[in-house]
């Protein structure tokens, strides 16, 4: 029996690869998700493990607050720190470490690296022995005051000269100095990317941190024979309250883990899209075995006719389904690789640049990656090949109509709006608090209830999209409309696969428009003066507050607002939470935060503005009091100075910057928001402010039109990378189209003979294929559009409490996605068109 | 004592069975009543021909009797099985080990050699066929130098003469045969019947064939008439002209 099923495998190649072609597509992205990240993931252990691979004792400030989104703010600790550890028996070298943003300036004045979406560009005290993690090139020399070391990719992508004096900027602003030397890192140029300028110690503290006398961490090289669990004991037992000693291996462990937890984030944006590509080549499968079962419903009630069991032609049909589940999943494996690399790039065009050494494969990948494959095949499989055990023997002898049934059944109807109803209560569950993995099954329930309704609406609605069709295809688009109506199942399962494929893009289509909608708005409302300076750093680095002091000062500018990022333990709650620092002086100039009590020209040092949801969740009034924690280790008392209702832009709390600038972080203006006095023109006020603005190289003027429009711009970017990876959903489902037509005409042999032999010619015939295509794929986009739509505004009224107000459906993009799905349609069709075209007519007519 | 030590007469004798056999199709005003009251025997080691009009329930006879389908009441042997009291598994593994079929077309899996079709039903029993009886059977049906190729290399005639080696290759208690040389050509017909007749009084193999073809029917050591659901006359040894003229009182 295993051989029959074997052989009649084998015999069906070219029917299977369709689906197996689908089935690779989904294991390729998922084993390319998991090798991508895995190889990121190598990287950068390998690259901790480098930079502390001498260091036996960390030492650094206890005091440590969650930024959000896996990264984290530590504070620093006295500088005198180095020496009282250097004393300690038993350490053999002991170096201050400083570290803080720096850009290096190339030599055509563009600053190199992009901080808020890549590696980070860092500034970094020198440290030599063998401390330190940096080699320096022939022809280097460690920094002296006024010089500085660069890392060799930045040495060679900045086009720079030793001997030069080079550009960096800081948060003190741009600084210019002298280049004496490169460095490698290990045998690598840049350390994943990054950018690294090294000075000495107190030229690193003068333009790192602003001439404070600290230090991030002192590392220490225990001495000869000292173990690191030895000599961090001992270090550990003179350090002061707030400063702690890690060894060499937990720091390692520490930030590997805190990369990894980074990476998961990524990994499972990813993984999310791998699943949608293998929920789709699910309903490819299911469709391909339903339509092979009916094709072979003969074979098979022959087998059971001589005596094969109902369970032996049931696992046949599962056999088959494990050696295309099992050859699938070994292919796309492979595949993966390739796919890992795509990825990349992919990432890469989308500005999110992350270093990668040697691809790591791992077991894991293998065993998942081959164990998804064929179990989604079997899964799928399962349906259609109890479907075949159930042939009844005499089919072998009569003719039994292939299922050609109009699937009209009030099981049907009730088994699939069950599904959808359940669908529709998980999603919303889900979206109104319980988790997005409730979303996605939702979603998935939804997409399985509309695909078993879905007979019940083909007829009709093929017949009815298809009918301009008809008009204008004429014979073949008659034959067309008929063939796409004349089974129900089969089209509206064909369409199935398009149908998720297409909600999904349109969904988020209809978000993106959206929230576009929503960010011009917030703007237009919030944001009242008329120019931006902004850099593209978003957490870490950004502006030199000097910027903002020299607009500040200038005839043209009546207000410069520099707002920063910071955040703090709410001591009440023991959670820790973001603020948007500002100047009083200017933020009331430039933004109007719907202030309802108090104001923000008012906001004193000691003082908070709340948002007053948050202050209606907290019971806060004018007045109150929050106590925040910082990471200098400091605790402040403030005061509730007003309440304001706009949140879009200012979050949940404004505090000034003479507060932020004593919680002991490096000061940053992410952007700068400038309001012209209108005494000049526009276009010679932009001039002087182009002007201020040139030393900074990575900050760049917009005007408020410009700045507006280029926030809304960033959603288009996320827009297309999720386009992008939905691509590999949708080629899954127009395979799925491509074989099912495929199938068809095979059935249709005889039928098409006869068309051919009484005079239809081979272009009608072809043509009828393709109008066919078009009807099915279009009843899948138009399904996939409508749930997509429901599913967008769904999505849409649950972000309302965040402030996303609008509802936009964007017709324009809707209309296009419906002709890329009908186009794409047809062009699956394109080969099976040109083999029912070139059908041997004899030999048609004569087939079985 | 003499009659004491007498074995009973037993009833292998009779191959197949049918007792007050009935089998309705539809209900209501579309009933059809393709078997009405049918009960007969097939003895064993003959070549019966079941003929009769279309519409005249012999197909239906067939079926049943082979468990390919159910009576709606009365009772179907093989041997001495009660087919009517028989699950599906049970039915599927009689129809393997002790029943062999002919169908008019669809006969063989066209991925299969031929001679994986004539040991089809001993792999899916899970036992080795006996190579001594297939090369027997191959070479009385002529298709001995056949074997390796697949069912799209073989004429039709010895694509139904690899079907009846499948048949036989069980040794079973009968083989059905529905309408065997419909799709074959004169010559071709002509060869499969007198190889069937030859394996009838060769191997004593019992076979039970449904024809229209008054000239297969003349191959038979009886024939069966039906009309409307019951068995009309019977023949035995018949010769052509006499079918013929069974036929035309029928009205077939």
């Amino acid at each position: 029996m295993w051989k029959i099923a074997l052989k009649s495998t084998l015999a069906k190649k070219r029917r299977l690869f369709g689906t197996a072609l689908s089935v690779m597509i989904g294991v390729a992205f998922l084993a390319g998700t998991l090798v991508f990240t895995d190889t990121i993931g190598r990287t950068f252990d390998d690259l901790f493990a480098g930079i502390y691979d001498d260091t036996d004792t960390y030492v650094r400030s206890e005091t440590s607050i969650d930024l959000g989104q896996g990264a984290s703010q530590r504070g620093r600790i006295p500088g005198d720190m180095v020496a009282t550890v250097a004393a300690v028996p038993g350490v053999g070298e002991a170096e201050g470490l400083v570290a803080g943003y720096a850009q290096i300036v190339g030599s055509d004045g563009d600053a190199l690296g992009n901080p808020g979406q890549g590696a980070p560009t860092l500034g970094m005290s020198h440290i030599s022995g063998e401390l330190s993690p940096w080699q320096l090139t022939d022809g280097s020399r460690a920094p002296g005051p006024g010089e500085v070391v660069i890392d060799r990719g930045s040495y060679q992508k900045g086009d720079l000269t030793l001997g030069d004096t080079i550009t960096v900027l800081t948060q003190t602003g741009p600084h210019e100095f002298t280049l004496v030397g490169t460095a490698r890192f290990g045998s690598v140029d840049s350390p994943g990317g990054a950018s690294v300028a090294l000075f000495d110690l107190p030229t690193a503290q003068q333009v790192l941190l602003g001439g404070a006398d600290e230090v991030d961490a002192v590392m220490v090289h225990a001495a000869p024979g000292v173990s690191e669990e030895d000599v961090t004991a001992s270090i550990a037992a003179v350090l002061p309250d707030g400063v702690e000693a890690l060894t060499g291996s937990e720091i390692i462990a520490e930030t590997q883990d805190l990369m990894r937890e980074g990476l998961s984030f990524l990994k499972t944006f990813l993984l999310v899209f791998a699943v949608i590509a293998l929920v789709v080549a699910c309903f490819t499968i299911y469709n391909t075995f339903q339509i092979i079962v009916t094709q072979r419903s003969r074979e098979m009630a022959l087998l059971r006719s001589v005596g094969a069991t109902r369970r032996q032609v049931l696992w046949a049909q599962l056999l088959e389904a494990v050696i295309l589940g099992v050859t699938a999943s070994v292919i796309g494996l492979f595949a993966g690789v390739a796919v890992a690399g795509g990825l990349k790039a992919m990432m890469a065009a989308f500005g999110i640049d992350i270093p990668a050494g040697g691809t790591v494969f791992g077991a894991r990948t293998a065993i998942a990656a081959m164990l998804v494959g064929t179990i989604v095949t079997i899964a799928s499989a399962v349906f259609p090949s109890l479907r075949a055990s159930k042939v009844p023997p005499l089919a072998a002898i009569r003719d039994i109509a292939a299922d050609a049934g109009g699937g009209r059944s009030r099981g049907r109807l009730i088994q699939g709006g069950v599904l959808t109803l359940g669908g529709v209560i998980a999603f919303v569950a889900g979206l109104t608090g319980s988790g997005l993995l409730l979303v996605g099954v939702g979603a998935l329930l939804i997409f399985v209830g509309v695909f078993v309704l879905g007979p019940l609406i083909a007829r009709p609605v093929a017949r009815s999209l298809g009918a301009p069709i008809a008009a204008v295809g004429g014979v073949a688009g008659v034959i067309a409309r008929e063939n796409a109506g004349r089974n129900p199942k089969r089209t509206s399962r064909t369409g199935g696969a398009l149908m998720v494929g297409v909600a999904l893009v349109v969904a988020i289509t209809v978000i993106a428009a959206t929230a576009r909608d929503w960010t011009h708005d917030v703007f237009a409302k919030q944001f009242t003066g008329d120019f931006v300076v902004s850099s593209s750093a978003l957490g870490f680095g950004g502006i030199s507050p000097e910027l903002a002091t020299t607009l500040n000062a200038m005839p043209e500018v009546e207000a410069a607002a520099g707002i920063r990022i910071g955040a703090a333990r709410d001591m009440e709650r023991e959670v820790d939470v973001q603020y948007i620092a500002v100047d009083p002086a200017t933020a009331g100039r430039v933004f109007d935060i719907g202030m309802t009590t108090g104001s923000l020209g008012a906001l004193t040092e000691n003082g908070i503005l709340v948002d007053n949801d948050r202050a209606d969740a907290r019971g806060l009034a004018m007045g109150d009091t929050i106590e925040f924690g910082f990471v200098n280790g400091t605790t402040r008392t403030l005061t509730v100075e007003g309440i304001y209702t706009k949140d879009d832009l200012a979050g949940a709390y404004v505090v000034s910057h003479a507060l932020h600038e004593q919680t002991g972080v490096d000061q940053f203006d992410f952007s700068v928001y400038i309001a012209t006095t209108g005494d000049v023109g526009a276009a010679s006020a932009e001039a002087a402010i182009a002007d201020a603005t040139a030393p900074y190289a990575n900050a760049k003027l917009q005007s408020r039109a410009e700045y507006i429009d280029a926030q809304a711009a960033q959603i288009d970017q996320i827009l297309n990378l999720m386009y992008g990876l939905l691509a590999m959903a949708v080629i899954v489902a127009l395979i799925s189209i491509a074989n099912s037509i495929s199938l068809s005409i095979h059935e249709r042999t005889r039928e098409l003979g006869l068309l051919r032999a009484v005079g239809m010619t081979r272009h009608q015939i072809g043509s009828a294929v393709r109008w066919e295509a078009a009807i099915v794929a279009l009843l899948g986009t138009t399904l996939g559009a409508a749930l997509g739509v429901c599913f967008g505004w769904a999505l849409s009224v649950t972000l309302r409490h965040e402030g996303l107000m609008a509802f936009n459906i964007p017709g324009r993009s809707l209309a296009v996605i419906v002709v890329i799905g009908v186009l794409g349609g047809v062009i699956a069709s394109v080969r099976p068109a040109w083999r029912a075209a070139h059908l041997d007519v004899l030999r048609a007519i004569a087939t079985e | 004592m003499a009659a004491v030590l007498t074995p009973a007469p037993t009833t292998t004798a009779v191959a197949a069975r049918a007792v007050d056999a009935v089998k309705v199709y539809g209900q209501g005003a579309t009933e059809v009543r393709a078997l009405d009251g049918v009960t007969i025997g097939f003895e064993t080691g003959r070549l019966t021909a079941i003929m009769g009009p279309s519409g005249s329930g012999k197909s239906t006879l067939l079926y049943c009797l082979a468990g390919l389908d159910s009576l709606t009441s009365g009772t179907a042997y093989i041997g001495d099985t009660n087919l009517t009291t028989l699950n599906d598994k049970s039915l599927t593994v009689l129809r393997r080990d002790r029943v062999g079929f002919v169908f008019q077309a669809f006969n063989l899996v066209p991925t299969l050699t031929a001679a994986e079709n004539i040991t089809l039903p001993m792999a899916l029993a899970g036992k080795r066929a006996d190579d001594a009886w297939l090369q027997t059977l191959a070479t009385s049906l002529r298709i001995q130098d056949r074997l390796h190729h697949r069912p799209s290399e073989l004429s039709g005639g010895q694509q139904q003469r690899v079907a009846a080696a499948r048949a036989m290759l069980t040794r079973p208690v009968l083989v059905f045969a529905d309408e065997p040389t419909g799709n074959l050509d004169s010559r071709a017909a002509t060869e499969l019947l007198e190889l069937t007749r030859a394996a009838v009084e060769g191997f004593g193999q019992t076979v039970v064939m449904v024809t229209h073809d008054a000239r297969a029917a003349s191959y038979a050591d009886r024939v069966v008439f039906l009309a409307d659901g019951r068995i009309v006359e019977e023949l035995h040894h018949p010769k052509l002209d006499d079918i013929l003229d069974q036929l035309k009182g029928l009205g077939a």
